[in-house]
Formats: structure tokens, C-alpha cells, sequence
């Protein structure tokens, strides 16, 4: 029995040891496939991120508009290859720099402070300016510069987006070229219409006085003067010289440099436009009714309002002559709103046609047949009425003629 | 008597056609030929001025303005001419171009009119009468 037991017993450890030995080997084997596996995912991973920056470094490189990253002392990281067309240096050359380094004092002073105000507030900054590249041409630059942020949300440096609309700044710069040089033909054309209406109210006093006077020396060559007849004619004389002041008058007021809003009655500044065409209203046997409500005051620009008031009452002067018309009427309406007030200027000079209704605002559009006009009356009107008055014009047919509305925000104490 | 009196005497039986759309240069123009000339007929444009030509043509002066209402002085001139072509005509206007003067021997006045212009003209139409 012993014996049988000292056999088992040594068989039990042999056995014993070669299980312990097999399953070392066993895991052995297996702890190296693991980490053969483990190395293959680490290598694929690594090849994974590489393409992934690559991609990155892709997708920055190809995107046109300049994009550069800087650290929190404002040193450049990284940058794309727009940018480093726009500096003229590679990154390599870039990085660890900040601005100072490459761009003129004033230029590094203002990319500073715009990067501190962005590091300082946390807030996106956009900013643009003329710039000057390397190879001497100037471009206008739009830039975006944010903050960047890691994980956790705290500023570790900022990166900047900037793009060239320089097309688009000429063009608008082009824009408002040609709309000062509309607005100076406008007041060519207004400054020789206000001559041609000095020129007509001036003639029938010339006329008079000339008169008068070659009177009064036919008288004393004829041997037929009368001291009556000769008073008389001097006293006319005299009156019509008052005439030719008046007209001097009227239209310097009119050209009053005035660039402020001022409070007035409405009633004032319509009969001061007036004035300027009564005679020439008077002569064309125009009749004009108004019904004016007296007591409206507004607060805008005095001359600009003349002006539009003006370009109208002699659209309708034009257009009497223009078509016609046997018995000539202007009425004129003005009246008080909720907020506004209403200028209403109809005529009955057969109106306008329907397809041009729509376009009589616009620049350099007549229905005229002289042309020497510029077209361009009702568009400055329009303009002056929306820009500087801030109110809105129409034109509408109306019976047998045509109606102008003209609505301006009372003012004073509402608005700017 | 001076030489304007002499005019006077020379001109004042003929009869003169007048006409200008402006009420001023109408009533001093008037009383200028008025002085004159004993027939001075006054009117406003030229149809007006065509219908008394058409009453009685016995004018042998036609001073008129060229931009009228209606009719203007040019084609009130073409009118008389077709029926008279003898009859003297003066243009009085404020416009410094296209008037058919000279030319066609015709007289052209520049308003406003001076009073040794006025003289000269009446010596020229003494002259023709």
C-alpha cells in the first residue's frame, strides 16, 4: 500500500510539473499574440492619426483664405500655405516668432492689439484693413480671430481666419464713385435750372425798365414829355429793379448752405419753393390750389425739402408744356399724420404712361422730349426723400394728371 | 424840328401789326410806336395777330416776338409773306440764335432794346417805306 502511494506520489508531481509547464507555455504563446495584436492596433492607430493630420494638413493647405495659429505670448504655432504666401516666409521660418518679426511696427502694433483683445475678452474679433504683401500689391483683408481653447475651455493661444475680398472693396469703393459723380451732376443740373429760372424771371422787369426809359427819351426828343407821364414811368422803373433784387434773393436763400435739421412750419418752406415758380406759374396761366394745413411744424432739412418740392413743381410745369393742356391746374395738399406728414403735388397734365411709373425714379430715365435734362431730378428726389428724410416718395396717376406724395417723419424728439 | 420829330412826321400814317405774349414788353412797346405811329394794332400771339392781318391787310409793318403761345412769330411771318411779301418785318426776341434775318431781309431785335437801336430801326423802315 505504502509503495503504491510513494509511486502515486511521485507520478502526481511529474504530472503536476508538466501541467504547470504546458500552461506556462500556454500563456506565453498567448501573452505574445496579445501583444503582437496590441502592437498592430498601436501601428494602425499611428497610421490612422498620421492620416488624419495629413488630411488636416490637407484640408488648411488647400483652403484659400490666410489661416495661422498663435500662441498665448501671440507666437506663431502653425499657418497654412496662404499664409505664407502673404508673409513671404515658410512656417518653419514662422514658428516660435511673433509679428514684430516680419511685418513693419504700426502694421505688428495693430495685428497686437487686436490679438490681445481677443486673448484678454475671450471673444471672436473680426477686423479689416488694407494690407500690403511682399510683392507690393494691397489687398483688403477681412480677419476672424478666435480664441482657441483646449479641453477643459482655457485659452491656450488664438487662431486667426483672414480673407481677401479686395474685388469686392473696389467695387464698392467704384459704387460710391458713381454716385458722387451722379450727385454732382444732379446739382450741375439743379444749379442750371436755377439759372434758366433767374434767366425768366429777370426778362419781363429788363423789359420793363428798357422800356420805361427809351419812353421817357422819346418823350424829350419829340418834345412831348410830361412831368405826370414821367413820374410815373420812373416810379415803375424803380419797382422793377425791386423785382430783379427779390429773384437775387429768393434764390440765394434757396442755396442757403443749411446741413442741419432745423424746426419749422410746413407751410413756410412750401411757400419758399413756391416763390421760386409762381411768376414762371403766373405767365404759363397755371392755376394753383392749395389746401395747407397751417399749423404743422416738422423737423428736417430745410433745403434739401425745397429742392424736392422744386424738381416736382417743374416736372408738372414740363409736362404742362409738354402735352398741352388747355386749362392748366396744380393742387397742392399738405397734411398732418400720425407720425408723418403728407406733401401731395397733383397735376392734370394727362398723367404719366403706365409702363414708365415704374421708372421714374430711376437714374437717367426722361419721359422728356428735351434732352438736355439729365434724368436724373426724380431719382436725387427720391434719394434725398429716403436717405436724408427718411421719409418715402410715390407717384401715381390721378384723374387726368399725375399726383406726387411725398411722407416725412415729423421729427424732433422721436429720432437721431 | 429834330431828326427824330422828322422821323415822326415820316412815319406816322402807316400802320403797324404788333405782337408779344408778355403783358410788360406789350404795353411799353405800345406806347413807344404809339409815339410814332397813329395805327398801332396790339396783339398776344401770332393767331391773333393773323386774324386782324386777315380783317384788313392794309399793315405795312409786322413787328413781332418769335416764341409765342398758339402761333409763334415765325409762322405768323410765313403767313403774311404767302398773302403780302412786300410787308417789312421785325423780330423782337430774347433768343440769340436761329432767327431768319438779314437774309432774308428781314430786321432782328435783341430784347432788351436800346433806344438808339429803336431810332436806327425806325430810320431803316422810313427808308423802305
Amino acid at each position: 500500500m505504502k509503495e503504491m502511494m510513494i509511486i502515486n506520489f511521485e507520478y502526481f508531481w511529474m504530472f503536476l510539473f508538466i501541467i504547470v509547464l504546458a500552461s506556462l507555455s500556454f500563456l506565453y504563446r498567448r501573452f505574445n499574440t496579445y501583444k503582437n495584436e496590441v502592437a498592430r492596433i498601436y501601428k494602425t492607430k499611428i497610421k490612422e492619426m498620421n492620416n488624419a493630420k495629413t488630411l488636416l494638413d490637407h484640408v488648411i493647405g488647400s483652403i484659400d483664405n490666410l489661416i495661422f495659429v498663435k500662441d498665448k505670448e501671440l507666437r506663431y504655432i502653425t499657418c497654412n500655405k496662404s499664409f505664407e504666401e502673404f508673409i513671404g516666409k515658410s512656417q518653419s521660418e514662422l514658428i516660435g516668432k511673433n509679428d514684430y518679426t516680419f511685418f513693419p511696427k504700426e502694421l505688428a502694433d495693430y495685428f497686437s492689439n487686436d490679438d490681445k483683445a481677443v486673448m484678454l475678452t475671450g471673444v471672436t474679433h473680426r477686423s479689416e484693413k488694407w494690407i500690403s504683401y511682399p510683392n507690393g500689391e494691397n489687398k483688403y483683408l477681412l480677419t476672424t480671430t478666435s480664441p482657441l481653447r483646449d479641453s477643459e475651455g482655457a485659452i491656450i493661444g488664438l487662431v486667426g481666419n483672414a480673407i481677401d475680398v479686395t474685388h469686392q472693396k473696389k467695387l464698392e469703393q467704384e459704387l460710391t464713385d458713381k454716385e458722387e459723380i451722379m450727385l454732382a451732376q444732379s446739382r450741375q443740373a439743379a444749379m442750371g435750372e436755377m439759372i434758366s429760372m433767374i434767366a425768366h424771371q429777370w426778362r419781363q422787369p429788363l423789359s420793363s425798365i428798357s422800356m420805361g426809359a427809351n419812353n421817357i427819351l422819346a418823350d424829350i426828343e419829340l418834345d412831348i414829355l410830361e412831368i405826370k407821364t414821367l413820374k410815373e414811368t420812373t416810379l415803375d422803373i424803380v419797382k422793377q429793379t425791386q423785382e430783379l433784387s427779390k429773384t437775387i434773393d429768393d434764390f440765394r436763400n434757396f442755396f442757403k448752405l443749411g446741413k442741419e435739421r432745423e424746426q419749422f412750419f410746413l407751410k413756410d418752406i412750401f411757400e419758399e419753393s413756391y416763390e421760386i415758380v409762381k411768376a414762371s406759374f403766373t405767365s404759363n396761366n397755371i392755376e394753383v390750389t392749395k389746401v395747407i394745413q397751417n399749423n404743422i411744424q416738422i423737423t428736417t432739412y430745410p433745403r434739401e425739402l425745397k429742392q424736392v418740392i422744386l424738381n416736382i413743381l417743374n416736372n408738372a410745369q414740363e409736362a404742362f408744356r409738354e402735352n398741352n393742356i388747355k386749362n392748366k391746374h396744380i393742387s397742392i395738399f399738405i397734411e398732418d399724420g400720425l407720425h408723418d406728414v403728407t406733401i401731395k403735388i397733383c397735376d392734370n397734365a394727362k398723367g404719366i404712361a403706365e409702363m414708365f411709373i415704374g421708372k421714374i425714379f430711376e437714374p437717367y430715365f426722361s419721359t422728356k422730349s428735351d434732352k438736355n435734362g439729365t434724368g436724373l431730378g426724380l431719382y436725387i428726389s427720391k434719394t434725398i426723400v429716403e436717405k436724408h428724410l427718411q421719409g418715402s416718395i410715390q407717384a401715381y396717376n390721378k384723374d387726368d394728371g399725375a399726383c406726387f406724395e411725398i411722407k416725412i417723419p415729423q421729427g424732433g424728439n422721436n429720432n437721431e | 424840328m429834330n431828326e427824330i420829330q422828322a422821323l415822326k412826321e415820316k412815319l406816322q400814317n402807316f400802320r403797324v401789326l404788333f405782337a408779344d405774349d408778355e403783358k410788360e414788353v406789350r404795353d411799353g412797346m405800345s406806347i413807344f410806336l404809339k409815339k410814332f405811329f397813329n395805327d398801332v394794332v396790339i396783339c398776344s400771339d401770332g393767331i391773333e395777330a393773323l386774324q386782324e392781318f386777315q380783317k384788313n391787310n392794309n399793315f405795312d409793318i409786322v413787328i413781332t416776338d418769335i416764341l409765342m403761345p398758339k402761333m409763334g412769330g415765325i409762322a405768323l411771318v410765313n403767313e403774311i409773306k404767302n398773302i403780302k411779301p412786300e410787308m417789312i418785318i421785325v423780330f423782337i426776341t430774347a433768343l440769340r440764335n436761329s432767327i431768319p434775318c438779314e437774309e432774308q431781309s428781314n430786321i432782328c431785335l435783341k430784347k432788351p432794346v436800346t433806344f438808339d437801336t429803336l431810332i436806327n430801326i425806325l430810320k431803316r423802315i422810313g427808308d423802305r417805306l
